[in-house]
């Protein structure tokens, strides 16, 4: 017979050590299991504001901008290439091994896996297209896949055939062909399109203009194109329909604001929160819909401070970059003998053809905007406390922020130390045994 | 830039920031119980040690990311404001 110590029965449990313990673990584990997938599209932070829809004034009369008006395809009917690198042993930067590891890092880029910005077909493993539980979990997954693949950001959002070209253009055995997006890419009828960006090498970007910050954008493009054919063919194993694009089918900037990854600043580009401009974009069209469950653009102040600032307008050396204060929506009329320019949205407008002469004329992809930014910064504690101020502060105090940052010898360009930094082996820990 | 192998600079520097914080703390609580420093007093050297911390953390850190001008500039914009709050906080607490 079992005696019950009935006293004991109705005593106060008694919290030892072994049973914390194994409260901790039981409540920790329970934790982990109960938790429910909890990544959520882009709501913004502290500071930063959301939006339905792109945070830029389009006119009624805004068009898709045809691909044959780029500046890289209009120099390219004149005989003049995208890139025209140069080495001399004699000038920082540009020494022949800088040249090489700048050509090097084109070679995915130039040799992608699969083709780019034609539709890539279903798998075909699955009878139909692999559906996940619900948007969430497809949302989360999506992006877990690119940041597995390696993307620094990944945004997605729905197709938005205002961001489309209106034509894309088809360079084939010498010739090329200009052809409605639709019929570039027929049966195909995207719904989403996730974005990916690939971050910039601080130090490399810092030697800019030389092959060392080519390197940096250049080794970009082939990361992003890893990560397109990569994300393409995971789309095409779970049934769906897929066509990626580095720089081609559409506007890179648009999308990449659509599904949350920043604001456009004053060269144009996309500013985001963590990486200022330090990134290169690209995109996949997908036939996967998530429903509603898509990110939102967001503000958090970049617009004030672009006219407030002008770094990059005062730093670019062949004034490309515009000076005027506030952003402006252009006609049909103001660009008309600069066709490079797509009109009716507010924004910055960069001259595409000066910038596109300094790249041939120095002999490198330039990107000293983006070196400059105040916004281009490593990732350090001190940075973002920086950047969250400035997202709070009126815009007065903007000048003087980005006049300290130049006291404090950021942003100083043609810098013919920067070469050196990238190289120095010091605290590199190559062979890491150093923390 | 690490410690003992096995931290990053920063987080050698963090963990020095807060034994230096704890050893501020301390002594800004002795300075009030041994030598009854007024509170005006004890408010400029809070601040003043508050502004050196920080001026200290932003000078490492911009050691480590490779920007020695930075740390100059630190110490000269935020360093010598705090050199000069706490030594008018001492000053007052010791008159």
């Amino acid at each position: 017979m079992v005696q019950v110590d009935r006293e004991s029965q109705f005593d106060e449990p008694k919290l030892d050590r072994r049973s914390l313990l194994k409260l901790g673990v039981a409540g920790t584990a329970a934790l982990a299991t109960a938790a429910p997938l909890t990544a959520k599209a882009n709501e913004g932070g502290f500071g930063t504001k959301v939006h339905s829809d792109i945070p830029y004034d389009v006119s009624p009369e805004y068009k898709r901008f045809n691909q044959y008006n780029t500046v890289f395809n209009s120099d390219r009917r004149k005989g003049i290439p995208a890139m025209s690198p140069i080495f001399d042993d004699s000038r920082p930067g540009f020494s022949f091994s800088e040249f090489a590891l700048s050509m090097a890092s084109t070679n995915l880029w130039m040799n992608p896996g699969m083709e780019m910005e034609v539709v890539h077909q279903p798998r075909g493993v699955l009878p139909t297209p692999y559906q996940f539980p619900d948007a969430t979990t497809a949302h989360a997954q999506l992006k877990r896949a690119a940041r597995h693949f390696g993307a620094s950001l990944v945004g997605i959002t729905r197709r938005d055939e205002r961001w489309d070209y209106s034509d894309v253009v088809i360079y084939e055995s010498g010739g090329h062909e200009t052809l409605p997006w639709e019929k570039a890419l027929p049966d195909f009828n995207p719904k989403t399109v996730i974005v990916v960006a690939w971050e910039m090498d601080y130090e490399a970007l810092a030697a800019s203009p030389s092959q060392i910050s080519d390197a940096t954008a250049l080794n970009a493009y082939s990361g992003l194109t890893y990560i397109l054919t990569h994300m393409t063919d995971y789309l095409n194993y779970l049934g769906y329909k897929a066509a990626p694009a580095v720089n081609g089918l559409g506007l890179n900037v648009p999308y990449a604001i659509a599904a949350g990854l920043g604001e456009v600043n004053r060269m144009g580009m996309l500013q985001n929160y963590k990486y200022g401009p330090r990134l290169r974009i690209a995109k996949i069209y997908t036939e996967l819909e998530l429903d509603e469950y898509y990110d939102k653009p967001v503000t958090f102040g970049i617009q004030r401070f672009c006219e407030n600032c002008m770094h990059c307008a005062n730093q670019c050396p062949s004034g490309a970059v515009s000076h005027d204060i506030k952003p402006a929506i252009y006609t049909a009329e103001d660009v008309k003998d600069k066709p490079y320019i797509n009109p009716g949205i507010r924004k910055w407008h960069l001259n595409g053809q000066k910038c596109h002469d300094y790249w041939i004329e120095s002999g490198t992809t330039c990107a000293t905007c983006i070196a400059t930014c105040p916004y281009n910064k490593p990732d350090f504690w001190h940075h973002r406390l920086i950047d969250r101020i400035n997202t709070y502060i009126p815009g007065p105090l903007h000048k003087f922020m980005a006049e300290m940052d130049l006291w404090h010898g950021y942003g100083n360009m043609f810098d013919e130390k920067a070469p050196a930094v990238f190289w120095d082996p010091k605290g590199r820990s190559y062979d890491g045994l150093k923390g | 830039m690490s410690g003992l192998a096995i931290f990053t600079g920063i987080e050698v520097l963090f963990f020095w920031l807060g034994v230096a914080t704890l050893a501020t703390v301390q002594g800004l609580i002795w300075v009030r119980w041994k030598k009854q420093a007024s509170w005006p007093s004890l408010a400029l050297m809070t601040a003043g040690m508050a502004t050196i911390l920080f001026a200290v953390a932003w000078a490492v850190s911009a050691v480590l990311e490779k920007e020695p001008q930075a740390a100059s500039m630190s110490m000269l914009v935020i360093l010598l404001p705090g050199l000069i709050l706490t030594t008018l906080g001492g000053r007052l607490a010791w008159k």
